[in-house]
């Protein structure tokens, strides 16, 4: 076990858990912060996806204890933020089925506009690959991340 | 389809559970206000209506609503949905289930009625505390009104009174012109929380004292656990149990994460099974059971009609025969399996995001040897079901690690378990025959097929074509010990991929083009050409296309979807590149109750279909499943995803159809079609990428 110091949606926490958890179950299970979630455990679907200091990292494979001193971002973090207009826009283009994927799609969503305020589909295509939507929403996303750039401008 | 009347009101005279005003009503329901099981009345105001669908996203919960919310009358942003209890009359022919495409066209005529009848009492009840004739009373959202006088009362000042009045027996329905809700794009109802982290789903759920379990079942099919040294996971802190279960170990400790790595310590010993199947000789055992296979065949007279088909076939001056295959598919769910089970000496509790309540409590109920009335099951939110949550295996086996514990347990599946143990869609092989006449038209059509379990008779009927009126299809099943389960649209894409890859190659060795022989073999059939000539005008069907760019149609008539469905498909083939650039999904599912969730399910049901269609397939090697996770599997992403244009037609006096599959199997055909049109090259076996093209 080990002490870890680490901000979450701007409120510092300290855990004690084995260093090894990723950063993920440490959120889910200590935190009970559950947007985030588990969908593959090896960083190839991107339903775990959270901000690490203002990168797009996926929290399933990141140890904690690698966190140490971080801030940390996730969706529940998300609305108090300028990307507040994505999750107005995926309501307004109706983009969720199932849901699950979301979190994830948000986060990276919300790092994309903030590098590239008027994404292009290329930019959107490269930003966004890393999310998988088995519900097939892909097309939405991609309206809604537009509606939300508009919404910017 | 009519509401029994008399279970109806046997239920709602018993007592009963959901109606009245909300936790008043069910302390005490000899306040008699007990208006209908499918309606409550909030004293806040609120109207809660109870849906029979399972929420996986397809937003049928919200259709639901809207057809009920509509009779009823109510304001819609006082509506909230909830889930049916497992009990009558919320099942259908004695199951609570969300699949087959059926939430919608399977309780159209229960919930109008349902939501009339309601309204009725109610319009009686304003009626009689005014002194006036009910037919002088009318309502709006939420309201009795009586116009000549401007007099007005709310739904929640009658609703005791309305509840001793009797229930009519045939109340008025709404025309299609005064609907309210019905045909429109209202948001899904609880949308906000798919986009703020707050929706919970069966990997959500969090008890007083839960502990977290996950397991490791043979990866072997059909094998079973021999033994397995406990040492290394009890080693690790925060483990208090391994379990042992006849094909499986499970440990339960403090912490998903903990349980996690305790199980990847423990190295179980298995036995396995002599027979364990190989992907690489499936598709010469498949081919062996066409002829000695355990045989079915369709239509009734069958026997007939294939007499019939040898006679045309031997007088036949050409002949055109292909066989097509499909593979396993794996369901992968973003969420994957997980149930959390809480096991006391009188109840079992379940937690679960399930398709199927009724066989889920009678499968737990039977693993515990407990009577299904102790089997509690609380369905939660699901993070995707495409027919895997339709099996009951995960909760069983939850139920199973939690039997001899105390505390709640919740059991979830690594992705690695969830893709190696899934109930996958058989792989099939589908042999078609047809005479080709010097016209071109076809005298006998016939289809031969094997599968690894009984899934490609659906569909086979060659439905929409009503000028093929002499055929017959045989399949045979092969046991290769591989689970096998519904994927979205379970039989019609198989048959669909077979049917509408073969039409097209029947119309190119008749020198025809596509469509119009499309058009020529559905006969009369006025509902399937709209459909059809909507997808194809919308693709460009005819117009110039540079080189490389290919384009391809596909159709079916769902018979039991009761929806029909014209799938067109723009592809760009270069240096082995494949892309898909456009897909047009043109619907008819009779009414339409949300347009944009109707589209939604066609958008994600292209998505799915092409996904599949290009990547996608499961292998099996010495009995066990090659692909463990993502990086294997390959779903489609973002950058792979085309533009979809949805086209919405409605047939107002067909029945209602089913939307969830039918967009679904024409996706691979339109694709093929799509492919041979761009290159002349013609794929019968999926997925693309196993033909070695670059997606």
């Amino acid at each position: 076990m080990a002490k870890i110091n680490f901000t979450v949606n701007d409120t510092p926490h300290a855990v004690d858990v084995d260093p090894d958890t990723p950063l993920l179950w440490v959120i889910r299970d200590e935190l009970k912060l559950t947007g985030a979630k588990y969908g593959c455990g090896i960083g190839q679907c991107g339903a775990c996806t959270v901000h690490i200091d203002g990168a797009v990292t996926r929290s399933c494979s990141v140890p904690v204890s690698s966190v140490d001193g971080s801030k940390v971002t996730t969706i529940e973090g998300l609305e108090k933020t300028a990307a507040r207009k994505l999750q107005d826009a995926w309501i307004a283009e109706q983009v969720p089925q199932c849901g699950y994927c979301q979190s994830g799609q948000l986060m990276s969503a919300a790092l994309l506009l903030e590098k590239h305020p008027q994404p292009t589909d290329a930019q959107i295509d490269q930003a966004m690959n890393g999310n998988l939507c088995r519900c097939g929403t892909y097309g939405r996303i991609r309206k809604a991340i537009h509606r939300a750039a508009g919404a910017a401008a | 389809m009519d509401l029994d009347r008399r279970r109806f009101i046997t239920w709602s005279a018993g007592g009963a559970l959901l109606l009245g005003f909300g936790d008043v009503a069910l302390a005490a329901p000899a306040t008699a206000a007990t208006l209908s099981p499918w309606i409550r009345m909030e004293p806040d105001g609120a109207v809660v209506l109870i849906s029979t669908a399972s929420d996986m996203g397809q937003g049928s919960r919200t259709g639901q609503a809207q057809v009920l919310a509509d009779e009823l009358d109510v304001p819609w942003e006082n509506v909230r949905a909830e889930m049916a209890p497992d009990q009558d009359p919320f099942r259908l022919r004695g199951r609570l289930i969300t699949g087959g495409s059926q939430s919608i066209r399977t309780r159209w005529d229960i919930l109008r009625k349902a939501g009339a009848t309601a309204r009725a009492q109610l319009i009686a009840a304003g009626s009689a505390r005014w002194g006036v004739a009910a037919g002088e009373c009318n309502t709006e959202p939420g309201h009795v009104c009586h116009p000549a006088t401007g007099r007005k009362l709310a739904y929640s000042d009658l609703f005791v009174e309305a509840a001793a009045i009797a229930p009519p027996a045939d109340p008025p329905l709404k025309p299609a012109a005064e609907r309210r809700y019905i045909g429109k794009s209202v948001p899904v109802i609880d949308t906000a929380d798919r986009v703020n982290g707050r929706a919970r789903y069966g990997i959500d759920v969090k008890l007083p004292g839960m502990l977290h379990a996950t397991i490791r079942q043979c990866p072997t099919f059909g094998g079973t656990l021999a033994s397995v040294d406990e040492a290394p996971a009890m080693a690790i802190t925060g483990v208090t149990k391994v379990v042992k279960l006849p094909n499986a170990v499970a440990v339960i400790a403090d912490r998903t994460w903990t349980a996690f790595k305790a199980s990847k310590a423990l190295d179980p010993q298995w036995t396995l099974p002599a027979k364990r199947s190989n992907s690489a000789t499936m598709a010469e055992q498949l081919k062996a059971a066409y002829d000695t296979g355990d045989k079915q065949s369709i239509p009734a007279d069958a026997v007939q009609k294939k007499a019939q088909l040898r006679k045309y076939f031997a007088d036949a001056t050409r002949k055109v025969e292909a066989t097509y295959e499909v593979p396993y598919l794996s369901h992968s769910p973003l969420e994957p399996m997980n149930a959390t089970a809480r096991v006391t000496a009188d109840k079992v509790e379940i937690w679960a995001p399930s398709q199927a309540p009724t066989s889920l409590r009678t499968a737990v109920a039977k693993a515990l040897g407990r009577p299904v009335e102790q089997v509690d099951l609380h369905v939660t939110l699901i993070g995707g079901g495409f027919g895997r949550r339709l099996e009951s295996d995960y909760a069983v086996l939850a139920a199973l690690v939690a039997r001899d514990v105390e505390a709640p347990v919740q059991l979830l599946w690594t992705r690695e378990e969830d893709m190696t143990h899934d109930f996958y869609r058989p792989r099939a092989m589908l042999t078609y025959r047809v005479d080709l006449e010097p016209d071109g038209s076809i005298g006998g059509y016939e289809m031969i097929g094997a599968a690894t379990n009984d899934q490609i008779l659906g569909g086979a009927d060659p439905a929409p074509y009503r000028k093929l009126t002499v055929w017959a299809a045989t399949q045979s099943n092969v046991d290769t010990g591989v689970p096998a389960g519904a994927w979205r649209s379970v039989d019609e894409y198989t048959t669909t991929f077979g049917r509408e890859s073969f039409i097209d190659e029947c119309a190119h060795a008749a020198g025809q083009d596509p469509l119009d022989y499309r058009r020529n073999l559905l006969g009369d059939n006025a509902r399937g050409l709209r459909v059809l000539n909507a997808a194809a005008e919308r693709i460009g069907w005819g117009s110039p296309k540079p080189p490389g760019v290919g384009r391809g149609i596909a159709m079916l008539a769902g018979e039991d979807w009761r929806t029909v469905v014209a799938n067109a498909v723009e592809v760009e083939v270069k240096d082995g590149k494949l892309k898909v650039n456009r897909v047009v999904v043109a619907i008819d599912p009779g009414t339409i109750v949300n347009p944009q969730q109707v589209s939604a399910q066609a958008e994600g049901g292209a998505v799915i279909g092409l996904s599949s269609a290009l990547a996608e397939q499961v292998t099996v090697t010495d009995g066990k499943t090659d692909q463990t996770n993502f990086n294997l599997y390959k779903v489609l992403r973002m950058r792979q995803a085309p533009a979809i244009e949805v086209i919405l037609l409605e047939t107002p006096d067909a029945p209602v159809g089913g939307v969830g599959e039918p967009p679904v199997p024409g996706n691979a055909p339109a694709l093929a079609n799509a492919v041979f049109d761009a290159t002349g090259r013609r794929i019968r076996s999926l997925p693309f990428s196993a033909a070695g093209f670059t997606i």
